[in-house]
């Protein structure tokens, strides 16, 4: 391999000094002349028909510049595919959660827009809500949108092979129903807006987004207007966590009112805002049947998944999707049947969560596992090994693997936590504390084309006269740190220092496109079309270059600032010269690379078959921890994560993410659950639901298991999201092997361990069935 | 349909703010606007729980709009109630704007208040520490105030001040009831008096929270015991439990099987079952009660355990 | 009775004098603000200041993005009354770099790789800084205390700690 310059070193994100120092602006702290406050009403039932507003009181408070309800509006349906668009961004007919939009106001302060919003009087007709998917698909039930029969938004049934005869053709039979619960995303930044219009029609908005161009898209289709009349600006975010992805009710009525008012207007949600009335992720009901034979070989497996999507679809039917595409990659079997139905209920919006629909359905599927490894009597190391996905295959589904190192994740995580050794958990005396260690995979696509006509992303390339170069990317960073790891790509590429680049990121009037941040598609994407950018404008430079140094083009190169004619290094000149001389030519010649990477898919969305993605990354995860038998206190004692990334373009950053997901995991898997009662979310601020701090993480250890992948930029794999996948499901592994007994839903409470472990005194369990 | 309140919008309603530079002035000022002012001292209870009282109708018009005081008055202009101060044979006094950290950081509470200064020392998180108060903390009369299970063990009284006249209260008869005290409007608690420290002692603070470390508590146990003896006969025990109850609450039967017993095992274990039973917890019951015996068992092993101070 | 909010805001009347003129210490730098009395410091750092570095994540004293040092200690600048923030030594994550030179906790921030989205770092750092005046030589688990009310969703705190203990050379 060669040696890199920049590329896989540990180097502290670009922008880490502007954070550092407070330079850094995120959204809510622009401060524009004339700004106004934007403050949105809410509604308060769950599931209401809208009879009428009434605003006139409030328009005449003094102070209040604006008013909006869903009369203003184009009343245009938007969402994640045409055929799943059922959200407006004011209500117009019907309420269908309690915090859905209704009307806002832009004001000239918090207090005046706070009383314009109690002097809009809305009627409603209060309507019959529905809390649980069960109740929601029962034949005659209320629908929730007049279009959706049953309330069932999507029912997929995807059948690859013959599952009936792979079942009977099993050794053994396994089936298991698993729950999972509401999980917020929690950023600390809370969603904001601030938007201006102007003279010549112009909408700048500024947003908490994780992608503009699709922000911009949903904007344009709303407001009614072209998108060239719109700027969408992505300044600072402060963590989105798939929570940032779509286009929020903020987002357009920052705009709306900037254009009723003429002025400036920021909307900036509050905490309760963040937990009761934006996205959170899906839980599901998966029922899952697997047939294994006697030494481990998988042979079918039989999922259903009951989604509750809440009150609209938001991503999340598509994320109901992707789990057939997730069960498969996994792990190998012939026979697959997934059932899938994303359900509208009233409570708050569910849609994309870092891991999509990934962690759900891992968590079910690898909980399977272990208690198939218990009970046919194998370790479970050996039956994940035996099943585990290798390089060159292709799934079911179709995803083609390029690169997988899943099997030397699996085998470096069992070896840290010292799984030969410790297995089988020795249960003492029924009170002492119980250790137990479990095990976890995952994977995951790097980019998805899923949600687009394609999954391009484009950059451009500016060299400057001093010899700095100037990178636009559409790419958004939303704290990940992608506006570092794509300059590292082309500091590498050019031969120039990181210190060199300038990155100007996710601006859709100043740079080319890009989907933006979900489906870990940045590095890899986006990295990708800065590499060929990158390339292009190196070429071009040494084009220039080969005159100046009397060479040919194609024997030169650039290392450390320097253009040289490889071979004889004393024929050279500097970067900056070599720049500045193409620039101050008589020819004022311009050097701008430009780089566009569309991944080679050929996914089919009719047949549900064909590969989403170019690339695909692997993990793998383990946990100790200790149970109290008594208190049913859980304590992760350690936790190891090993991670397929293809080459880490930046370890320091990659290990980051990796930390990150497993504090995440942990709270999803011991304490994180927005508690949701008749539609009302109980536990709507920090104080209520937990995100943990620094005393509560474990001690962590990362191990990155680099594969290089032949079609990632030097390697290179997505990483963001598969990290969070495996915490969950370990944890829960490993306190199966402490106390003995499966608990099959999220979180795993206190209360829910004693009471598996006073059944587990009560009654013996079931065998498994025997198939043959 | 049927709403909960939770909290809102986090802006503070509109107050006129009043800075009195005397206790009496203070008295006087809340004589003068009685019902409509409310005293601010660390202000990490009343600043937030006047936040989420600030009307605020994002989520609909069901929510009813709560009454806020039109007055705050500020105690910080008046110096004399940072006061932390120990008097051999007297005990110790602490000034109503006397911060956890202030009180961590008193060498004499460390030395004779063991219990207190380890409460005071690991009390919720430093930002909270440096500015709320004891005081505060007691008058703000959370189910699962941290500090009055200690309070109460150490026996301690509040002093309180109104235009009308002083009394003292002791902190056992302070709380009523969630968010009620037995202060009347017009009236705010000077300081807090803790009775000379028991020598030889054991002591013990347990808490649980409810889901992560830095949490609100789901149980507390503070355990008192004056030792009649080298063998460590309990004389005057105090077992006293947070969170379990509207108010923080002596498990008097407990007490009472422990006094003037000698460390047992299975005493331990009758009187952590006795004291579970006397909690009556909202919410969580069997978990929490289950919760106060294993803590309670573990305090009284513990304070048994300690060491002379 | 308390009067509604509408007319107290609107025709409250003469009675309400609402506003006062403050001085307020920033950074080594006096302010004379005219300020309403209900405003908490953060509120007056960021929109009468430009002082934005101290972040509103949560504005209820949970997440401590706003932590800002009075007198060196770290406070919640979401629950102190910008009123009794007078006559104290305010410092916020702008006045912490001196002539030009980052803190040798924001180096270590910097090149512990401990900033990721950056949200929670000023406050994080802040209360790291007062808590290493404190204590120049504390181990992990006082480390991990001292920054226990600073919520971070990024980075499992693991390299925060490590830049902590960094700057503090043990």
């Amino acid at each position: 391999m060669t040696a890199f310059a920049v590329v896989g070193k540990r180097l502290p994100l670009i922008d880490s000094v502007a954070k550092v120092t407070g330079d850094a602006k995120f959204t809510a702290d622009l401060f524009l002349p004339g700004m106004l406050v934007g403050k949105i009403l809410r509604s308060p039932h769950p599931h209401a028909r809208i009879v009428r507003i009434v605003v006139s009181r409030a328009l005449q408070l003094p102070g209040v510049r604006a008013v909006i309800t869903g009369k203003d509006t184009a009343g245009i349906k938007y969402g994640a595919l045409d055929h799943l668009r059922d959200e407006q961004p004011l209500a117009v007919e019907k309420v269908r959660y309690i915090g859905d939009e209704v009307a806002a106001v832009g004001a000239v302060d918090e207090e005046t827009a706070r009383e314009a919003l109690r002097l809009i009087e809305v009627e409603y007709d209060i309507l019959p809500a529905l809390f649980t998917p069960e109740e929601a698909m029962r034949p005659g039930a209320p629908r929730i949108h007049d279009h959706v029969e049953n309330n069932v938004s999507l029912a997929l049934r995807v059948p690859l092979g013959d599952v009936e005869a792979g079942f009977a053709g099993s050794d053994f039979v396994f089936e298991d129903s698993f729950e999972t619960q509401f999980v917020a995303h929690s950023p600390l930044e809370p969603h904001a807006a601030v938007a201006t219009f102007d003279a010549t029609g112009k909408i700048v908005l500024w947003s908490t987004t994780q992608g503009p161009f699709y922000l911009r898209r949903d904007l344009a289709l709303t407001l009614d207007r072209s998108p060239s009349r719109i700027r969408v600006i992505k300044p600072f975010v402060g963590g989105g966590f798939g929570g940032k992805r779509e286009m929020l009710a903020s987002d357009f009525c920052a705009a709306l009112l900037a254009m009723k008012s003429g002025r400036p207007v920021k909307i900036t949600y509050d905490r309760e805002e963040e937990f009761a009335a934006t996205r959170r992720r899906i839980p599901m009901r998966i029922t899952l049947k697997t047939g294994v034979m006697r030494d481990g070989t998988l042979v079918a497996k039989h999922c259903k998944v009951i989604a509750e999507g809440g009150a609209y679809n938001g991503r999340a039917p598509t994320i109901v999707a992707t789990g057939a595409s997730q069960m498969t990659l996994v792990y190998r079997f012939p026979h697959f049947l997934f059932e899938g139905y994303h359900v509208y209920t009233n409570n708050p919006v569910t849609s994309s969560m870092r891991g999509f629909g990934s962690n759900q359905l891992r968590f079910a599927d690898d909980s399977q596992m272990e208690r198939i490894a218990k009970e046919i009597g194998l370790s479970p190391l050996e039956l994940w090994l035996k099943n585990a996905r290798r390089p060159g295959e292709t799934s079911l589904m179709g995803a083609k693997v390029m690169s997988c190192g899943l099997s030397e994740c699996i085998e470096k995580v069992a070896e840290r936590i010292g799984f030969q050794a410790r297995r089988p958990g020795k249960v003492k005396s029924p009170k002492t504390p119980r250790r137990g260690i479990g095990l976890a995979s995952a994977a995951y696509v790097s980019g998805s084309k899923l949600f687009f006509e394609h999954d391009a992303s484009s950059a451009m390339i500016k060299l400057e006269e001093d010899g700095s170069v100037c990178l636009l990317t559409g790419a958004s960073d939303i704290g990940q740190g992608s506006n570092t790891v794509l300059a590292q790509l082309v500091a590498e590429e050019l031969g120039v220092l990181l210190e060199d680049i300038q990155v100007i990121s996710a601006d859709t009037d100043a740079t080319p496109i890009d989907l933006g941040a979900y489906a870990s598609r940045t590095t890899f994407i986006a990295g990708n079309a800065v590499l060929a950018a990158a390339r292009d404008a190196k070429e071009q430079l040494l084009k220039f270059a080969a005159e100046k140094l009397e060479a040919n083009s194609a024997d030169l190169d650039i290392r450390e600032r320097r253009v040289y004619v490889k071979g004889s290094p004393d024929k050279s000149m500097s970067f900056k010269e070599a720049a500045s001389a193409a620039l101050n030519s008589p020819a004022g010649m311009v050097i701008m690379g430009r780089g566009y990477y569309n991944p080679p898919t050929d996914f089919d969305p009719k047949a549900r078959r064909g590969n989403v993605s170019a690339s695909y990354s692997f993990a793998a995860q383990a946990a100790e921890v200790e149970v109290n038998p008594e208190t049913g206190e859980v304590k992760v004692l350690n936790l190891v994560a090993a991670q397929d990334c293809g080459l880490a373009i930046n370890p320091m950053a990659t290990e980051g993410q990796i930390e990150g997901s497993i504090s995440m995991g942990l709270g999803q898997a011991l304490y994180e659950e927005l508690i949701t009662v008749e539609g009302q979310t109980l536990n709507p601020s920090f104080a209520e639901y937990k995100i943990g701090s620094a005393r509560d993480m474990p001690p962590m250890e990362c191990y990155l298991i680099e594969t290089v992948d032949p079609r990632g930029p030097y390697g290179a794999k997505g990483v963001g999201e598969m990290t969070l996948i495996p915490t969950s499901p370990a944890i829960a592994n490993a306190i199966y092997d402490a106390i003995g007994v499966q608990i099959k839903s999220l979180p795993i409470t206190p209360e829910k361990v004693l009471e598996a472990l006073r059944q587990k005194g009560s009654a013996g369990r079931p065998a498994p069935r025997r198939a043959i | 349909m049927r709403f909960i309140i939770v909290p809102s919008r986090m802006l503070l309603p509109r107050f006129e703010y009043l800075s009195p530079k005397s206790l009496e002035e203070a008295a006087s000022l809340l004589h003068l606007h009685k019902g409509q002012a409310k005293i601010l001292a660390g202000g990490t209870d009343l600043l937030v729980e006047l936040k989420k009282k600030a009307w605020h109708p994002g989520f609909g018009a069901t929510r009813e709009k709560e009454a806020v005081p039109l007055y705050l008055i500020g105690l910080k202009g008046i110096t004399q109630l940072t006061l932390i101060e120990y008097s051999p044979g007297e005990g110790l006094i602490i000034g109503s704007l006397a911060t956890y950290a202030e009180v961590a950081d008193s060498a004499a509470v460390k030395e004779k208040y063991p219990l207190l200064w380890h409460a005071c020392r690991f009390f919720s998180r430093p930002q909270v520490r440096y500015a709320g108060t004891l005081a505060g903390n007691l008058c703000n009369a959370s189910p699962s105030a941290d500090i009055v299970p200690v309070l109460i063990a150490l026996g301690a009284k509040a002093r309180t001040v109104s235009a009308e006249g002083e009394r003292e209260v002791p902190v056992e008869e302070f709380c009523l009831g969630p968010f009620n005290t037995v202060l009347r409007t017009n009236e705010l608690v000077a300081e807090l008096r803790i009775p000379e420290a028991v020598v030889p002692c054991g002591w013990s603070y347990q808490r649980k929270t409810k889901r992560t470390v830095e949490d609100e508590a789901l149980v507390i146990v503070a355990v008192l015991m004056e030792f009649a003896d080298s063998a460590r006969t309990a004389r005057q025990p105090r077992i006293v439990l947070g969170s379990v109850a509207p108010r923080p609450m002596m498990a008097l039967n407990a007490e009472a099987m422990i006094k003037e017993k000698k460390p047992d095992e299975d005493l331990i274990r009758r009187a952590s079952e006795a004291a579970a039973g006397e909690a009556h917890p909202r919410s969580r019951g069997d978990y929490r009660r289950m919760m106060t015996r294993q803590l309670v068992a573990k305090a009284l092993s513990e304070a048994w355990a300690s060491q002379d101070p | 009775m308390l009067p509604p909010v509408s007319t107290r805001r609107f025709g409250g009347g003469a009675a309400f004098i609402m506003k006062k003129i403050l001085q307020l210490r920033v950074n080594g730098h006096d302010h004379d603000l005219l300020v309403d009395t209900h405003r908490t410091l953060v509120e007056v750092l960021r929109e009468h200041l430009g002082l934005t570095g101290a972040k509103q994540g949560c504005d209820l004293g949970d997440c401590g993005s706003c932590t800002v040092l009075l007198d060196g200690k770290p406070f919640l600048s979401c629950l102190v009354l910008a009123v009794e923030a007078q006559r104290k030594e305010i410092t916020t994550i702008e006045g912490l770099a001196q002539n030009g030179k980052l803190d040798r906790l924001q180096e270590s921030f910097v090149r512990s790789g401990a900033v990721q989205c950056g949200f929670c770092i000023p406050g994080m750092i802040l209360a790291a800084k007062a808590f290493l005046n404190r204590n120049p030589h504390p181990t992990e688990a006082e480390v991990r205390e001292a920054i226990g009310g600073n919520l971070c969703r990024c980075t499992g705190y693991v390299k925060i700690v490590e830049a902590i203990l960094e700057a503090a050379g043990t």
